[in-house]
This record gives C-alpha cells, sequence and structure tokens, in this order.
C-alpha cells in the first residue's frame, strides 16, 4: 500500500494539486482582503486610455479611496448581467433625488467621448446605475503583467501587440 | 527531486516573489516626495439655465446650466518618477434635501489628462502635439511646467443637468477642482480632505457659492451650431 503511495505518479499528481490548490487558496485569500469577487482585473479595452491600456492589471478593492458614498472620479467595476465581462469607466455624474431611494451616477470612459448613459453600456438600458451594479473600487494599478491573461484568451492579438512593439 | 519541472516553479516563484517586492518599493516611494497642491483662482465668469435640448443626444427638454469658468491651479508637485498621468477634473457640486446628510450632487463639467513625460507616447495626441510636449519635457523624467492649468472664460465640456430636469434657481452650487494620480506601479490617489505627511491637501480648491438663475426661455434650442456656442 506505502508503495503506492511512493510512486512517481502519486508523488507528481500530489504535487502538481499542492500548487493548484495554492494557486486556488491565493486568489480566494485575495477575494476576502479586497471584499469583492473581482480583486484583479485585466484590461482588455482601451476605453481608459491613456490611464489604462490593455494588458494592465488593476487592483480592486470593496471601498473607494474615501469614506461613504461612491463620488465623482471614482473608478467602480460596473457588473452589466447583459455583458460577459465587468466594465471599469470613471463616474462623472452622482445625482439624488426625492423620489429615489438611491443615488444615480453616471460614468464614462475617459478615452470615450459619450457618457455610459447615452451609450447604453447600463443593464436593460437604464439610464443611471447605483451601487449595486459595482463590484467594487480600482485601487491599484500594474503595467504590462496582463499580457499573460490576454495572451490565454486570445494568442493572435497577444502575439499581433508583441510584433507592433518592436516594429520601427 | 531536482526534475526540470520543479527547477521552472523555483525560478518563476522566485521572480514573482522580486517582482512583488520591486513593485512595493517603487509605490512606497510616491510617500515620500512632498505634493502641495494650489489653486490660485476658481471662479465662474458666465452663468445662466436654459430650458431645451442640453446637447444633441438629448432625448427631452430639460432645464441645462450653461456655466463659463476661470481656472488657475498648480499641479506641478504631484508629478514624480512614478507618475503615469494626472486626470483633473472641475465639478459642480451642490446638496440635496433628499437623502438626509452627506448626499451632495456632484457632475463632471470639465476634465483633462496631463500625461507625464514618460507617458507621452500614450496620450492620443497629434504629432504635432507631441513634438511638442517632448520638447517642452526636454528629456527630462519630470517637467516642472506640466501640472500647471490655466484657463479662461471656459465653457463646460459635458452637459449640466439633473435626472430631474430641474436646474433653475439650485442653491449652493459651487465648482471645485478634483485630480487623481495615475502611477506607474501602485495605489491610485485622490485629492484628500486632510494633510497627510508630505501630501498636502488642496489648497483654494472650491468656488465661492454661487445660485443658478432662473430659466432663459431659447428659441433655437434644438441643435448646437458647428462654432459650438448656442445663441442667446
Amino acid at each position: 500500500m506505502t508503495s503506492f503511495f511512493r510512486s512517481p505518479l502519486v508523488q507528481h499528481g500530489l504535487g502538481i494539486l499542492q500548487v493548484v490548490s495554492a494557486c486556488f487558496m491565493v486568489w480566494k485569500g485575495a477575494c476576502l482582503l479586497s471584499g469583492t469577487r473581482y480583486p484583479v482585473v485585466v484590461v482588455i479595452t482601451n476605453s481608459m486610455a491613456p490611464a489604462f491600456d490593455p494588458g494592465d492589471i488593476l487592483l480592486v478593492h470593496r471601498h473607494p479611496a474615501h469614506d461613504g458614498r461612491v463620488r465623482v472620479g471614482d473608478l467602480p467595476v460596473i457588473m452589466n448581467p447583459d455583458r460577459p465581462y465587468p466594465f471599469i469607466h470613471r463616474v462623472v455624474g452622482v445625482f439624488y433625488d426625492d423620489n429615489e431611494k438611491e443615488e444615480m451616477l453616471v460614468t464614462k470612459g475617459d478615452n470615450n467621448e459619450l457618457n455610459d448613459s447615452v451609450g447604453m453600456m447600463y443593464p436593460g438600458g437604464q439610464e443611471y446605475i447605483s451601487r449595486r451594479e459595482i463590484m467594487g473600487f480600482v485601487r491599484g494599478y500594474v503595467p504590462f503583467l496582463g499580457w499573460i491573461v490576454i495572451f490565454l484568451q486570445n494568442p493572435m492579438r497577444a502575439i499581433g501587440a508583441l510584433l507592433s512593439f518592436f516594429s520601427p | 527531486m531536482y526534475s526540470s519541472l520543479v527547477r521552472l516553479q523555483n525560478t518563476f516563484g522566485f521572480f514573482t516573489t522580486v517582482a512583488f517586492v520591486v513593485a512595493l518599493l517603487i509605490s512606497a516611494s510616491d510617500f515620500l516626495s512632498d505634493r502641495t497642491p494650489t489653486v490660485h483662482v476658481l471662479k465662474t465668469t458666465q452663468l445662466s439655465t436654459v430650458l431645451g435640448r442640453a446637447d444633441y443626444y438629448s432625448s427631452k427638454k430639460e432645464e441645462y446650466a450653461v456655466i463659463k469658468f476661470t481656472l488657475d491651479a498648480d499641479l506641478s508637485s504631484l508629478f514624480t518618477w512614478n507618475t503615469k498621468q494626472v486626470f483633473a477634473y472641475v465639478t459642480a457640486e451642490w446638496p440635496s434635501a433628499a437623502q438626509g446628510n452627506n448626499a451632495t450632487n456632484q457632475a463632471v463639467i470639465w476634465d483633462t489628462i496631463i500625461t507625464a513625460p514618460s507617458s507621452d507616447h500614450l496620450g492620443n495626441f497629434s504629432p504635432s502635439k507631441l513634438k511638442r510636449l517632448r520638447k517642452s519635457a526636454n528629456g527630462k523624467g519630470i517637467d516642472p511646467s506640466r501640472g500647471k492649468l490655466q484657463i479662461k472664460n471656459q465653457r463646460l465640456k459635458y452637459p449640466l443637468t439633473h435626472p430631474t430636469g430641474k436646474l433653475a434657481q439650485t442653491k449652493d452650487v459651487r465648482l471645485k477642482l478634483h485630480y487623481n494620480v495615475q502611477p506607474w506601479v501602485g495605489f491610485l490617489s485622490w485629492n484628500q480632505a486632510q494633510d497627510w505627511g508630505k501630501w498636502k491637501a488642496l489648497k483654494n480648491g472650491l468656488s465661492k457659492k454661487f445660485t443658478l438663475p432662473a430659466v432663459k426661455v431659447k428659441e433655437q434650442a434644438k441643435k448646437k451650431t458647428t462654432t459650438g456656442g448656442a445663441k442667446a
């Protein structure tokens, strides 16, 4: 019986399992620390250029950089159930109204001409979003490391970017 | 025990540890530099409220504000070797009676992206502007002239409206300058309310309070002219 556990197959299998479970626990630990389902996000589009370019990594936390309510200038991670991925833009309007319980927020990508309300980016075509659609706020930034993830999802795009980096 | 896979794993682990420590040190270096952002002038030069379509994309008639303002501010101390860009924005803010304390309506009326010399190539600049920026920086890592904002009689970049469609005679409106510093590596920071060590709070970032006037009825409110100004 002990010779089974000492066999190379089991040893290698356990080694792989060790690496996988360590990665999994690091990820879950990050989710707990940041208080959000998406503690690390990779930028795919250039709607927030030049601040965030494709391939950059954003560190997300449940709270914005100040106490309390959402403010203009914050960078929320917005979940729209109609879309496969959340998107990150900047809050450009915060409005309150007697008839509405929640705040009404408008966001816009720095590199977009239209805000997301006009651009129909919100769930169900609604004009405003509230804290409910926000999964977290961008608090930290690491450039370039996200290209690994883009490579895994879309290798041709990553190779194309690499080639254009080296071309004159 | 010493298979290639284990060696690869150890190398990768070492690489990530070193990269993480270097990133941490770079972002910590931000706290060692002084920040003394100052506003010299922030005031409105024109105020009116109009009933009509706020811009080309508006689907309904509503009250919108026409504001022109003057701004003179110095944000150059925000730039360090680790700064990628500074996003400066002016908001119109007024309190809301609705939601109890601390509820403030905020709308961005103007913004600008100030790139550091290290990120000029990432901004969407025309070739001539890029050349001018590179020349002004002169190969320097930090350019002391970046971050000096001097704008006079600036019109709104974005229409100022409210979801209720009502804006006329809103009291206690103020203009406020904000900034968001985007580093190359590390934590993003916004203008803070208090001094934190070497980082001082923005001085004089709030304009005087003003009241939006009553509605001025416009005959030609449908479309903005190509010159960009609506005729009064």
